[in-house]
């Protein structure tokens, strides 16, 4: 699994290249950490090669969303692959989280 | 009925094999890709519970998963010699319809298993836990 930070005018956009499951999921944990820890509250995380996660994945994208919520942030999720979109509705997770179908909705969302 | 077994030790390491099995399972008995993930993630599930919470001591376990299917149903016994264990009498404390602040760290997989697959079971027997998850596919 493959994490990229890029940094955008109104947030800083994290891809996911991979699966996130318990043998990984750590790396997510350390890298959401970091960003805050640096003051960067306002997380994009597109999702489109995102092909795998597991209930261990799923609990760090809770615990990112409660830490930056926490910190007055914005925390959005996009481009979710159509069975990884199965399984965020399954867990209730398509409730608590905002996600965009791309990442210029994305991007928009966190401008104004 | 065609069989496929798989021993992993009890260490999260160990599950990259799983997902190498089903993969050559989704080839073989022509298993659809969402179907595969459902089963892979059923499994990480059982499988890292049973290494998390399970041992409760540092010897070496063995964990045995017995993949089999008839006709369109597929099924995977999952057998460890953990202390008994009953994962269908735990309380249901995913909250999948709460909101955030009421929304809790754990209690999300065993949902997961249950909402997925068509039947999940579980049996003590000869001193190990057996849980089989049965799916059409």
């Amino acid at each position: 699994m493959e994490l990229t930070e890029q940094t955008a005018d109104s947030c800083t956009i994290l891809s996911i290249d991979g699966r996130l499951d318990t043998a990984n999921y750590g790396v997510l944990e350390a890298k959401l950490t970091d960003l805050l820890a640096r003051g960067h509250a306002r997380i994009l995380l597109d999702c489109s090669k995102l092909d795998y996660v597991s209930s261990s994945g799923l609990r760090v994208f809770l615990t990112g969303l409660k830490k930056v919520t926490a910190a007055q942030g914005k925390f959005v999720l996009c481009s979710l692959q159509e069975n990884i979109q199965e399984i965020f509705e399954i867990s209730g997770f398509s409730g608590i989280f905002e996600i965009h179908p791309g990442r210029e909705q994305a991007l928009t969302s966190f401008s104004g | 009925m065609d069989t496929r077994e798989l021993h992993i030790a009890g260490k999260v390491s160990e599950l990259e094999k799983v997902t190498a099995a089903i993969e050559e399972l989704s080839e073989a008995w022509a298993i659809s890709p969402k179907v595969a993930m459902q089963l892979n993630l059923v499994l990480e599930e059982l499988v890292t519970n049973i290494m998390l919470h399970g041992y409760v001591d540092d010897l070496e376990h063995v964990i045995d998963i017995e993949f089999s299917r008839n006709d369109r149903v597929l099924s995977a016994v999952v057998t460890d010699d953990a202390p008994a264990f009953n994962l269908l009498e735990q309380p249901d404390d995913s909250r999948v319809d709460q909101p955030l602040e009421e929304r809790k760290i754990g209690g999300l997989g065993i949902h997961f298993v249950k909402t997925v697959m068509d039947r999940v079971e579980y049996v003590r027997r000869d001193g190990k836990n057996v849980v089989t998850v049965t799916k059409t596919y």
